[in-house]
């Protein structure tokens, strides 16, 4: 008899399926990290500096081969090298704080979590490649199916971070910090109407439940058709008030992972 | 993925290198919320309109610079100010709170007794000096 455990593990890390769906990720996140940092290691920035002039170049290459496709695996693996030597190295050890933003680091996390993936497989140079070398034959490459286990990390790495940011807000002056927020940032030391208290308190509340609601609800499929806007239109409204960069974009990008791959499929191909 | 949030934020670990997802929480907490009040008998008390006194239309008007006050020492001197603004023989009292890190509002100056009163002499007794 087989253990229901090792079932659900077997059944968890055995999904062969369209690679669509990781291609798109691959594209997004490098697009993703461009915007995060690029900009600190552009020549320009780094040229006096070998080390950092070295780091740049790295950086660009491999995001650049990731972003086409180019020996994809290879590329992934190097870029996600690269990235957590600037989050956790350069970042953290050597407080340069630029690199240690959440955003950052949670694209930093999800690009590791992509080398697990066949993302190559789509959408990139790799298949283009793979096609004309074996035209005419029935090559595994044309199929576009791998095993695609690993959005499963991709999907926990999403509800972790919902979790454990609602948990930092489950607390009985969330409201008031979101007064500090919103009072640095647009209303200033003297409250226009006394009425936006009660209003930013039901925001916190909002927020909080809508936190617990995606690091949970995201992962039953048939919430998908609300949830899934519901989150999008969240992560619209942090990133239009708060200066939160790519993390709202970031969010919004791997939802992906929780789509079925073949639904993804069928839609690029529609397209 | 898991071990930096638990370990900081559930086991209280300080290992910079383990990240929590806790993000933005010391965003804006160098503010201050402030209301003043105004009263001639300690009872019957009028909410100020600190916009009146800043020579601004409203709160959209006033530059940033001037709207926010950043910590009690600001207050202080804004609450002091005001005390030389307000009409004769009216006490002011004020009523501020500063944020803090990962908190509520922290209590500065609270209303139970006035912050100060203008003498209804004062114009007089600055002249006979």
């Amino acid at each position: 008899m087989k253990l229901p455990f090792f079932a659900l593990v077997k059944r968890n890390l055995d999904i062969k399926a369209s690679t669509r769906s990781s291609a798109v990720l691959r594209i997004g996140l490098v697009f993703l990290a461009w915007s995060c940092f690029a900009d600190r290691l552009i020549v320009y920035r780094t040229f006096q500096n070998p080390d950092w002039f070295f780091l740049g170049i790295l950086f660009f290459i491999f995001s650049g081969m990731l972003c086409i496709g180019w020996r994809t695996k290879f590329s992934n693996i190097g870029f996600a090298f690269i990235l957590n030597i600037m989050v956790f190295y350069l970042g953290v050890r050597d407080k340069y704080y630029p690199f240690t933003t959440f955003p950052g680091t949670l694209i930093a996390l999800s690009i590791t979590w992509l080398c697990f993936l066949p993302s190559g497989k789509s959408f990139s140079l790799d298949k283009y490649i793979a096609k004309s070398k074996f035209k005419n034959q029935n090559n595994i490459f044309h199929r576009e199916i791998g095993q695609v286990w690993a959005l499963n990390l991709i999907k926990v790495q999403v509800a972790v971070v919902y979790f454990f940011a609602a948990i930092d807000k489950s607390y009985l002056g969330f409201n008031e910090r979101l007064e500090q927020i919103l009072q640095s940032a647009y209303f200033g030391s003297y409250l226009p109407w006394e009425g936006l208290r009660f209003i930013i308190f039901l925001i916190s509340v909002l927020t909080v439940l809508i936190l617990y609601l995606l690091t949970f609800g995201l992962f039953i499929k048939n919430w998908h058709r609300w949830l899934m806007p519901i989150g999008i239109i969240f992560h619209v409204f942090i990133y239009l008030l708060l200066p939160v960069t790519t993390f709202s974009l970031t969010m919004i990008l791997l939802y992906i992972s929780f789509l079925d791959p073949k639904d993804v499929h069928y839609f690029f191909k529609r397209i | 993925m898991l071990i930096g949030p638990v370990s900081r934020q559930f086991l209280g670990s300080t290992n910079k290198y383990l990240r929590p997802w806790r993000m933005y929480s010391g965003y804006g907490r160098n503010i201050c919320d402030v209301k003043y009040y105004l009263t001639e008998n300690n009872k019957d008390f009028v909410s100020l309109d600190p916009y009146e006194f800043m020579k601004s239309d409203d709160w959209m008007d006033t530059p940033k610079k001037i709207k926010n006050l950043r910590n009690p020492k600001q207050v202080m001197l804004k609450a002091k100010k005001m005390c030389k603004l307000i009409p004769e023989g009216q006490f002011l009292y004020v009523n501020a709170k500063c944020g803090q890190t990962r908190k509520g509002w922290k209590i500065i100056i609270d209303n139970r007794k006035p912050f100060c009163k203008r003498k209804k002499n004062d114009f007089k007794d600055t002249i006979s000096k």
